[in-house]
Order: C-alpha cells, then sequence, then structure tokens
C-alpha cells in the first residue's frame, strides 16, 4: 500500500512515448531475507514484446527496500564479483531472465517468448505505454514445516539480479508471513533519451 | 647343438613378452588410479587440512578438530552477499536434504559457512544467518590475520571492493564450495555455479570411491 503514493506521479507521466511499452515482467521474486541481511537480490524475467529497443535503467521498490540496483554477478576463475550496471538493454522480441548465482545467461528466441506470454501474468504488458512499470514480486515458502526456512522458486537463467537494500521496518519481511508480496517498479528511456531521470527524481 | 642355438633365442623372445605382460597386469592390479574418478576431486594426494583456529557463532573456537571425523562442505562469503551466497546456502540446504539417504553423510555430514567479512559479520550474527537456511548449518569467522591464515591455505581469495564514494563496500570471494574428509583431506573443490542434484551426486561418488 505504501507504493501508491509515490506511483501514481509515475502513472501520470505515461502520455511520454517511449515508455516501458511492450516490457513484460514475468515470474519476479524474491528471497525472504535472512536475519541481518542488508542487501538482498530479485529476480524476474523480462521480454520486450515492443517493436523497439528497451532500455531499463532504474528500478525502485517504494516502502519496502530504499534504495534499487540493477547488478550483474559475474564469475571468474571461481571468484564472485558483484557489477554494477547503469542499464539492461532488450531487443524487440528479447527475453532476458535474471536468475541466481551466476548461472549463465539464457537468452531466448522471439518464438519462445510469445509461448512464455500465454502465461503471462503481465502486470505491465504490451500497449500500456507507461514511464514506468510496477509489478508484485512473489516469495515463496517451499517448506511449511519450517517456519525460518524461507526459501524460493529456482529459475535458470542469467548472472543479474536487482540488488535491493530493505528498509528496516519492511512489512514483507516478517518471518511469520508465509508468502507475501513487495511492490517493485522499473523505470524505462528510449535509447535516444537517456540517462532518463530516476524514478525519485520524478516522484518527487 | 645346433638345436640348442636355434631355440634359445626364440625361447628368451618368449620369456620377454611373458613377463612383460605380466608386468603390465600387475601394474594395472596395483598402482593407484592417476585420474580423478569425481570432477573436483583432488586425488591421488589430497592436501590435509592444516591448524587452523576460528570464532565460532556459538562462542567457542572451531578449530581443525570439529572437521575430524566429518564430512565437511566449506563455503565462504559474507552476510551482506545478495546474491550468490543466499543463493549457494540454500542448494546447500538442498544437497544436504538429498544425502540424507547416504549412512555416511547423513550421520557425519555438516555444512560450514566461514565470513569474509570479519568487519561486519559478528559469530552471533552469523548463528542467525545460517539458521534461516538451516538450523544445523555451523558459522565461523575470524580477526583479518587468523582468516587469511586459514583461507590461504585453501587457496580463497577475497578481497574487498569499494562500492561508490562513500564506506560502503562489497566483497569479492572465491564462490567454490570445498568438501574436507574425515581425516581432513581436502578431497575436492566444487567450482560456482552449483547445482543441487549434482553436488550431491559427486559427493556420493567420492564416498563410495573412498570406501571402496
Amino acid at each position: 500500500m505504501k507504493a501508491i503514493p509515490l506511483l501514481l506521479p509515475l502513472l501520470l507521466t505515461s502520455c511520454l512515448a517511449q515508455a516501458c511499452d511492450g516490457l513484460v515482467i514475468e515470474h519476479p521474486w524474491i528471497r525472504e531475507a535472512p536475519p541481518g541481511a542488508r542487501v538482498m537480490a530479485g529476480y524476474a524475467e523480462l521480454r520486450n514484446e515492443g517493436s523497439s529497443l528497451l532500455v531499463i535503467d532504474a528500478a525502485e521498490s517504494p516502502g519496502y527496500f530504499d534504495h534499487v540496483m540493477i547488478h550483474e554477478t559475474q564469475l571468474a576463475e571461481g571468484r564472485a564479483h558483484m557489477v554494477s550496471r547503469e542499464t539492461l538493454e532488450l531487443a524487440p522480441g528479447a527475453t532476458r531472465s535474471v536468475a541466481p548465482g551466476g548461472r549463465p545467461r539464457r537468452r531466448m528466441q522471439p518464438g519462445a517468448a510469445r509461448a512464455l506470454a500465454r502465461r503471462s501474468r503481465s502486470p505491465c504488458g504490451a500497449g500500456s505505454r507507461a514511464r514506468s512499470c510496477s509489478f508484485q514480486c512473489a516469495r515463496r515458502h517451499l517448506d511449511p514445516d519450517r517456519p525460518h526456512a524461507w526459501l524460493c522458486c529456482v529459475m535458470a537463467g542469467s548472472a543479474q539480479g536487482i540488488a535491493a537494500i530493505p528498509r528496516a521496518s519492511a512489512p514483507a519481511i516478517t518471518p511469520d508471513v508465509r508468502i507475501g508480496t513487495c511492490g517493485a517498479a522499473m523505470a524505462c528511456a528510449s535509447p535516444d533519451r537517456h540517462p532518463a531521470p530516476s524514478l525519485r527524481d520524478q516522484s518527487g | 647343438m645346433v638345436s640348442t642355438v636355434r631355440t634359445a633365442p626364440v625361447l628368451l623372445v618368449i620369456i620377454a613378452v611373458l613377463a612383460f605382460a605380466l608386468g603390465i597386469h600387475f601394474a594395472r592390479k596395483t598402482a593407484p588410479e592417476s585420474t580423478a574418478p569425481v570432477e573436483g576431486m583432488l586425488w591421488p594426494n589430497p592436501p590435509r587440512l592444516e591448524a587452523f583456529m576460528l570464532d565460532g557463532a556459538d562462542g567457542a573456537s572451531i578449530t581443525e578438530a570439529a572437521l575430524a571425523g566429518k564430512w565437511t562442505l566449506l563455503f565462504f562469503g559474507f552476510t551482506h552477499c545478495p546474491d550468490v551466497c543466499p543463493t549457494t546456502l540454500s542448494t546447500l540446504r538442498e544437497v544436504t536434504d538429498l544425502l540424507k539417504d547416504n549412512p555416511d553423510f547423513a550421520q557425519n555430514g555438516q555444512v560450514l559457512f566461514v565470513s569474509v567479512d570479519p568487519a561486519r559479520d559478528t559469530p552471533a550474527g552469523l548463528a542467525r544467518y545460517v539458521g534461516h537456511f538451516d538450523r544445523g548449518f555451523r558459522a565461523a569467522t575470524a580477526p583479518p590475520a587468523r582468516l587469511s591464515a586459514f583461507t590461504s591455505q585453501l587457496g580463497i581469495l577475497h578481497t574487498q571492493v569499494k562500492l561508490g564514494s562513500g564506506q560502503d563496500y562489497t566483497v569479492d570471494h572465491t564462490a567454490s564450495v570445498l568438501l574436507i574428509g574425515p581425516g581432513l583431506e581436502r578431497l575436492a573443490v566444487f567450482s560456482a555455479p552449483h547445482e543441487a542434484s549434482d553436488l550431491a551426486a559427486r559427493i556420493r561418488q567420492i564416498i563410495q570411491f573412498l570406501q571402496d
């Protein structure tokens, strides 16, 4: 609910033509934060069903995370290295999976993306023409007998994730909530107008 | 006399061939395997873990004695790690579940998470952190000098990397999972990314191989 006041100004800017038109976000999820963790990673499958290149250049999760960044985990010679990414680019028809643990990147062909679209919940599908795109990030609890063992669904995919710093009072991170959601939003810029103002700048 | 002279070289050749064949036969039968039977396994001469001392999550020291007689899966990370560490600990939880039907590992297997960020990770905080993934997991860290003595003997690399212009930092670190045997042998190094079923299968193979 806290997300609404911050998201509203963003939706009012939806007349901007470049927008997130065509961006579909599927299967977003975030791991339940272990005690003491200050930084968490969220994952999703991103698909561009539009006809032009999409550049995702900002992300936020109002009400739940103080700051959201786009990161890539690189594995080189057995070492994990976290790299900040300014943008994520999605060509028309392309799908990019952001998945945990530095697993190899998987790119899907447009045909595969269309097959996925049939079972998509499409929270911000093609035609929305919104400057930003909000979606719900699901957490799954796979072991009901162990209330402290919050696990998650595992997606095959790439090495990119969205790192977020949780607020101390984040309501979705209490261990007695079995299945919860956390709001998140992404902003897109057209390549010719990049860099776009950040979400926080717009909402302020 | 002539006959003896003619047959002698033939006999010598036959004896030489037989000796050669027997030699190969016995060499194959007695020589140790020269190649690793499982990918990631350090064999036939696994190095032995040297003495070390870490600060355990319960306040007690963890030394090599805590690993003796155990199959230990060792992983290095830090609690501010957003991706690889929680992912690997989740995977290790799956691995230990998959190995519950292996009597050796079920009775004597353990997971030890070692923080390479002692400035931010206290032993008590580490206990809560790993307990989130599995209450049976152990955790430890140590001040830089003792930590480096431990990580360097295992070939574990860890480096602080500054984030932005502030004081915040992340830690680049080796993401491999190590298997230490009951005799403190460094049996295997499994490189990331990790898949639970693959890891469990390789650990089974190693335990079986060492019992044969």
